[in-house]
């Protein structure tokens, strides 16, 4: 045969380029397989308002790391929407609401509530400062920024401390007293409501 | 613990995956830290804890090189024992990737608080869930890395856990172990979590070619569980250099994959080395395979999940 033997030009060069390089990203089917918010958690009522107020937003925006291990940004947490979806069931349904308060008072609420519940601990405390009529006081006290030290510290940075999320499982009729509550008072929060509460319950025991 | 309160903690803790398997060496902390990372890598906000002694999670994920580890089951043991606020031990390990830590020092202390507590207290099996629940909102994702042994570590993770995940290798060993894992399952369910669920049998480390080895071993799965048991379709291979080298760098197995040269890269590294030049050994193309068999996996699992939370 005098037909010329074709040159060895082998493989094309990006044949097995494939076998070498990894594709673009191994995880890019997972976000369309599982979203990243399970529908047990869009359950969650926000403790916040509605509408963001001032200090929903300071308790939202972190000042320390160790903050943001604690209290979820805005952007991290579900949407309000969904969150607010209520449970199945009854018209006085069950929903987990969530407050934020300092790890301190959440330590104390837990010895507290030895015997009963957070839930009932918080109710009642909320009650007997309305009672007393000392509510508004209490929520205006607990708002004033510490000045004893050099800097004005962010509220939510008092003391070295940092807010934590305490997990509330309230009857429709507790939430609508609290939010009614908050409205009265023009509280900034149900979380800065119901910390003002335990404050005054921590600081006047009989 | 009242039947509401055991109820918010379900409904918090609804995302809780635990990676268990009685036997040592059968690939909980190498599935655990891959499916973890890759979730992470995702944009889903993940957090792993690390509840065996041995704290080889850390390892996986980098830390041990510079002694970052020291100490990393002190939040844990902080946060069940003396009920302080669980703060991972290594926040960001990687992007959306949050660890607590275990060492054998703070993690066996954990150990001897749940024998004490959990003689005198019922409500001490969920301690684990209870230190999880403040938290675990800000997850998407959070997975529990099981010691082979310590029976209050693994029940208290599954107590807290939603879903149980076995690996198991193809030897009688490690299905002993996933039968052992299976009895405790079965116990966890009655006595303190209803609604864990078993999500799956991972058959892991069986090499590729060994197609009738894989058969056998599913097989031996089924059998074990009477016949008929969730096994996942992805059989992770057997590959021990890029399962080396990944631990050893302290790399997940999708980023040790970015490591393996390209075709040109391996070209010239082969001339070096033929002009007599020392060469350090390229990470092996099997990372690549081993890679995608945790992708694979990892979508099943998540498959999985979404499958229960549309039927719930
Ligand atoms: N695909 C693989 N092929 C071969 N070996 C592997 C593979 N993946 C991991 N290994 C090796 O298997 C060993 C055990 O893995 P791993 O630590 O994940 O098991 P484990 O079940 O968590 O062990 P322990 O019970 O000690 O916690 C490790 O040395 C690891 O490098
Ligand atoms: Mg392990």
């Amino acid at each position: 045969m005098n037909e010329k033997l074709p040159p060895s030009g082998g493989l094309p060069p990006r044949h097995l380029e494939q076998v070498f390089t990894p594709p673009a990203k191994r995880s890019e089917n997972l976000q369309r397989i599982l979203s990243a918010v399970p529908p047990a958690k869009a359950r969650v009522v926000p403790a916040q308002d509605p509408a963001p107020s001032v200090e929903a937003e300071a308790d939202a925006a972190p000042a320390t790391i160790e903050e943001v291990k604690t209290e979820p940004t805005e952007s991290s947490r579900p949407d309000p929407v969904d969150r607010a979806a209520p449970l199945p069931g009854g018209s006085d349904a069950r929903k987990m609401i969530i407050v934020y308060m300092p790890a301190s008072q959440r330590e104390w609420l837990r010895k507290a509530a030895v015997g009963s519940t957070q839930l009932y601990v918080v109710l009642s405390a909320v009650d007997q400062v309305e009672r007393a009529g000392k509510l508004a006081e209490a929520i205006a006290k607990a708002q004033q920024p510490d000045t004893s030290g050099l800097f004005v510290l962010p509220q939510t940075t008092r003391g070295g401390s940092t807010n934590v999320q305490v997990s509330l499982w309230a009857l429709e009729s507790h939430i609508k007293v609290l939010d009614d509550l908050v409205s009265k008072y023009a509280a900034p929060s149900r979380s800065a409501l119901v910390r003002a509460a335990l404050a005054y319950k921590q600081h006047h025991r009989h | 613990m009242d039947s509401q309160e055991l109820d918010a903690l379900r409904s918090v803790l609804s995302r809780v995956v635990a990676f268990g398997n009685g036997k040592g060496g059968s690939l909980k902390t190498t599935l655990s830290s891959n499916v973890a990372g890759l979730a992470a890598d995702s944009g889903m906000r993940v957090l792993v804890v690390d509840l065996d002694p041995q704290g080889n999670m850390s390892e996986d994920l980098g830390l041990t090189q510079v002694g970052q580890d020291k100490d990393a089951g002190e939040s844990l043991y902080e946060a069940i024992a003396r009920r302080k606020t669980l703060v991972p031990s290594h926040p960001n390990v990687r992007e959306n990737l949050d660890l607590v830590g275990a060492d054998s020092t703070n993690t066996e202390a954990l150990v001897s608080w749940l024998q004490a507590n959990m003689l005198r207290d019922e409500d001490a099996v969920y301690a684990l869930a209870r230190a999880l629940q403040p938290i675990a909102d800000q997850y998407s994702l959070i997975v529990l890395d099981l010691p082979p042994g310590q029976e209050q570590l693994i029940r208290v993770a599954l107590a807290a856990a939603r879903y149980l995940i076995i690996p198991t290798q193809a030897d009688i060993s490690s299905l002993k172990g996933m039968e052992l894992m299976g009895q405790r399952f079965a116990k966890a369910r009655a006595n303190d979590n209803p609604d864990l669920e078993l999500l799956g049998v991972a058959a892991v480390c069986i090499p590729e070619a060994a197609k009738v080895l894989r058969n056998e071993t599913v097989a031996a799965i089924h059998r074990s569980f009477g016949g008929e048991a969730p096994v996942f379709g992805t059989i992770v291979r057997h590959a021990a250099v890029p399962a080396t080298d990944a631990r050893n760098r302290g790399l997940l197995v999708h980023e040790l994959e970015t490591f393996v040269p390209s075709q040109a890269e391996t070209f010239a590294r082969l001339r070096q080395r033929a002009a007599g030049s020392q060469v350090e050994r390229a990470v092996s193309s099997t990372a690549v395979k081993l890679a995608s068999d945790f992708a694979g996996i990892t979508e099943e699992i998540f498959a999985a999940i979404a499958k229960r939370e549309a039927a719930a």
